[in-house]
């Protein structure tokens, strides 16, 4: 028998205060594609980087075709064929494409002599590596131009380019729309027949259903299993994952549904915000949850900042009714006012960025906790009232912190949202805006928040949740506004109620790439 | 108004623009690293004092601009070593250290010359003629009747646009003043190729100062430099980034002060003092942004680690 192509063996990462891998061991063969599952520390991460040569290993061994071999920075690995493509793109946007697959080559590999570029030599070779691996690009394209989707294939082409025998792929499926999803899925397995190795980092389990042939599962630190993926349910995976069980599909029940349905809180009428939102007008219930899909960058961040006073409409009309009791109909349309008069009036934002604008990073749980409540006094904070907050929050919502005291950055991602989710739903307000609540975080942390997000819905809350995964919306959403390029091309009725998923999701998916109005299936989902 | 004073302005202005030209070729090439160098200013005139002092005690205008490269290379390792190790503010720390190097340059120059309080002057470079080049009419008494350290800067200018463009090296370079993750990503020691830009930048101040004394005013003044430095940050950014563009700039640069010089002595229509303070305020107004940010390189200004 032939030794494993890549392996891995008893590898030990620690970092101050943290054991990321605690022995952990992978064996990848040439020619599978190998998904690596775990939950958010894990270990995942850190098990590819030292495989990369980002970090070193304090312990273990690396194998590759046999003989153990030393990876001591990124220039090691390269040598060695190891290739990866991170989450975040690591292209320079104002450089072509030939440029940014040149960027940091040795003048060893083919290409031009000397101190000189060479630039033509590149674009060549490139341009006949992604014809052989069915994968269009131009390499005289400038990247800021490009779609995400062609974008990732440069990351793949500049391994390539390097001969890489093994890509590691971080997360390849969070920013792309469904139709480039099943583009990257075939260069992928265009890339296994070749006989490369392909490993790509994931929680999302039905992708690895699909795609892979063996998947290696982590859970603190250490190695679970490797399993063969047409052996395993996605339930067996979550399972294991998590070690415990998992419920998947967080089904919204009648009894859920809020009583109030039919008055609507937050209107937006033909509401236009530079070149980002064109004209969009949307209208979100007592006790109902609109979902915005959409690929990222199509004028979702501009519409939640817009509807919450943070980037200024040119145009078109933002109504908030503050109360759904008959006594406090006030209805007043609010563009132009600022954030504290749209919060005042029954609006809550849990944006995107969570470290960035969500919280701050630097301050404690418990004064975020408290950042956007109502002063009690008029001049000096109560640390008492804060700190009474913060327990209330923390008890509620099941949040790990290790004190109040401590720095909310040092939260992990699911613990962080969970403060402002919690926060922000607990300030009285009658409306959510909702900004991708789950991006990053693992399936117990998700699975939280989305019972959350259905109890604030049961409670007449009206939620706006802007999300680019489907699989969220198609659980949470009661409507489903797809948005492109500023405008929504198509509202669809949830798949709560007997209308068929996959059609929806074709549909949706369609849509998010920009498709005008689908075919006869699509007809039906619809009606 | 005559060919003849038309020449003479253009000319005047080409002579004008050369210090300020050789400070933004050098400061553009910073500015693509990422790194906006705002010590320039104190650079020129250390350059300026160092091939002042050189030429007295040598007598070589050769030594002398060597010596005033070397300067500005030395002093912008410190500078360096503020905006790309120790991380402090960019503008902060170039500022603070123009400040310190006023304070420098008299003290040395008062400790060099002793008691002595007359002005000393210095010969200065000659003006070459290129052949064949120079006799072309207007073009040839503007461009090519010029001193040697403008056909420097000149090729500093030609140097820039190649090395940015053309070679490994520059591509390196501009990727990390673009986007210096992917950089760090590749390969690239982002540290060294900022710290390649501030040197280049240091250089090519330096040679700015040398570039008065040794072949504009023959002496050397504690105030002499007078703001060019910040002139040469505004020219890099009505340059576009562009080594090309910026030798435009500059030459409107220098029309503007040759032009008051001309108004000075022809008319009284306009008060000199006017267009003294032109160049300045169109330098507040670039730095401003308020001509637009285009080509700016997106990391300018962001001080680059792993974490």
């Amino acid at each position: 028998m032939t030794a494993p192509a890549f392996e891995m063996r008893g590898i030990v990462k620690r970092f101050p205060g943290v054991t990321a891998n605690d022995r952990a061991d992978l064996t990848l063969e040439a020619g599978e594609i190998h998904a690596l599952l775990g939950e958010n520390g894990a270990g995942k991460s850190t098990l590819m980087q030292i495989l990369y040569g980002l970090h070193r290993m304090d312990a273990g061994e690396i194998r590759v075709d046999g003989s153990a071999v030393r990876i001591r920075n990124t220039a090691d690995a390269i040598r060695l064929g190891i290739g990866m493509v991170h989450q975040e793109f690591l292209l320079v946007s104002r450089f072509t494409v030939a440029e940014n697959v040149a960027l940091g080559l040795k003048p060893v590999l083919r290409e031009g002599k000397g101190p000189w570029l060479g630039l033509a030599g590149v674009a060549e070779r490139v341009r006949a590596l992604s014809e052989r691996y069915g994968m269009a690009v131009d390499p005289g394209a400038r990247i800021e131009n490009l779609p995400v989707g062609v974008q990732q294939r440069v990351e793949i082409l500049k391994l390539l380019y390097r001969d890489a025998r093994l890509l590691i792929l971080d997360e390849p499926t969070a920013v792309l729309t469904p139709g480039e999803r099943e583009q990257l899925f075939a260069a992928l397995r265009r890339l296994r027949a070749e006989g490369h190795t392909v490993v790509i980092v994931t929680h999302k389990l039905s992708e690895i259903i699909a795609l892979a042939d063996r998947v290696t599962i982590l859970r603190d630190g250490r190695t679970l299993t490797t399993v063969a993926a047409k052996d395993v349910s996605e339930r067996e995976l979550a399972r294991m994952m998590v070690g415990r069980e998992v419920d998947l599909e967080v089904k919204r029940t009648t009894t859920e549904r809020g009583a109030a349905q039919g008055e609507p809180l937050l209107e937006a009428r033909n509401l236009r915000v530079g070149n980002a939102i064109r004209g969009i007008s949307l209208k979100v219930h007592a006790g109902e949850i609109l979902g915005i899909a959409g690929v990222d960058g199509n004028g979702q961040q501009e519409l939640a900042e817009a509807l919450m006073g943070l980037r200024a409409a040119q145009s078109g009309e933002i109504w908030l009714r503050t109360g759904v009791s008959e006594a406090s109909t006030a209805v007043r349309n609010l563009r132009g006012r600022s954030v504290a008069e749209l919060r005042a009036a029954g609006a809550a934002y849990i944006p995107a960025d969570r470290r960035g604008i969500g919280s701050v990073t630097e301050m404690t749980v418990s004064e975020n906790a408290s950042l956007i409540a109502p002063a009690r006094r008029r001049f000096f904070r109560s640390r008492t009232a804060e700190e009474a907050a913060a327990r209330g929050l923390i008890e509620r919502f099941g949040i790990r912190v290790s004190g109040l005291g401590q720095q909310a950055g040092k939260l992990s991602g699911g613990n962080l949202q969970k403060l402002i989710l919690g926060r922000e739903m607990t300030v009285g307000a009658k409306v959510l805006i909702v900004e991708q609540p789950t991006r990053g975080l693992d399936a117990g942390a998700v699975e939280s928040i989305w019972r959350e997000l259905l109890r604030a819905r049961a409670e007449g809350k009206a939620i706006l949740l802007i999300s680019a995964e489907l699989e969220e919306l198609l659980n949470l959403a009661d409507r489903i506004a797809v948005i492109y390029e500023g405008r929504i091309v198509r509202e669809l009725q949830g798949a709560g109620e007997g209308h068929e998923i996959a059609a929806l999701r074709t549909e949706i998916g369609l849509s998010m790439a920009g498709a005008k109005k689908g075919g006869t299936q699509a007809e039906k989902a619809n009606g | 108004m005559n060919t003849a004073f038309w020449v003479t302005w253009l000319a005047a202005s080409v002579r004008l623009a050369g210090p300020v030209l050789a400070a933004a070729e050098g400061e553009l090439v910073c500015e693509r690293a990422g790194v906006l160098n705002v010590g320039i200013e104190g650079t020129i005139l250390l350059g300026a004092l160092a091939s002042f002092l050189t030429a007295q005690a040598t007598g070589s205008l050769t030594l002398s601009l060597v010596a005033a490269i070397a300067a500005g290379v030395l002093v912008n390792l410190f500078l360096a070593w503020m905006y790309v190790t120790v991380r402090a503010s960019q503008v902060v720390a170039g500022l603070v250290f123009n400040v310190l190097a006023v304070g420098a340059a008299s003290a040395i120059y008062r400790l060099a010359l002793g008691g002595e309080t007359a002005q000393r002057t210095i010969p200065t470079f000659p003006p070459v003629a290129i052949p064949w080049l120079s006799s072309l009419p207007i073009i040839g008494p503007v461009f090519f009747a010029q001193t040697a350290p403008l056909y420097l800067t000149l090729l500093a200018a030609a140097g820039a646009h190649v090395f940015l463009f053309r070679t490994r090296t520059g591509l390196a370079l501009r990727a990390a003043g673009e986007n210096p993750r992917a950089a760090d990503a590749a390969g690239i020691s982002v540290e060294r190729m900022r710290y390649l830009g501030v040197l280049v930048s240091g250089a090519m101040a330096g040679m700015a100062g040398a570039y008065m004394v040794l072949a504009q005013v023959g002496f050397f003044r504690e105030g002499m430099v007078a703001g060019q430095g910040f002139i040469a940050l505004g020219i890099v950014i009505f340059g576009r980034w562009s080594p090309w563009k910026a030798v435009g700039a500059a030459l409107v640069f220098g029309a503007c002060d040759a032009l008051q010089f001309s108004l000075q002595l022809s008319s009284g229509s306009v008060p000199p003092q006017l267009l003294l303070a032109l160049p300045y305020l169109v330098t507040i107004l670039a730095i401003s942004g308020i001509f637009g940010r285009a080509g700016k390189p997106a990391a300018l200004m962001q001080p680059y680690s792993r974490d």
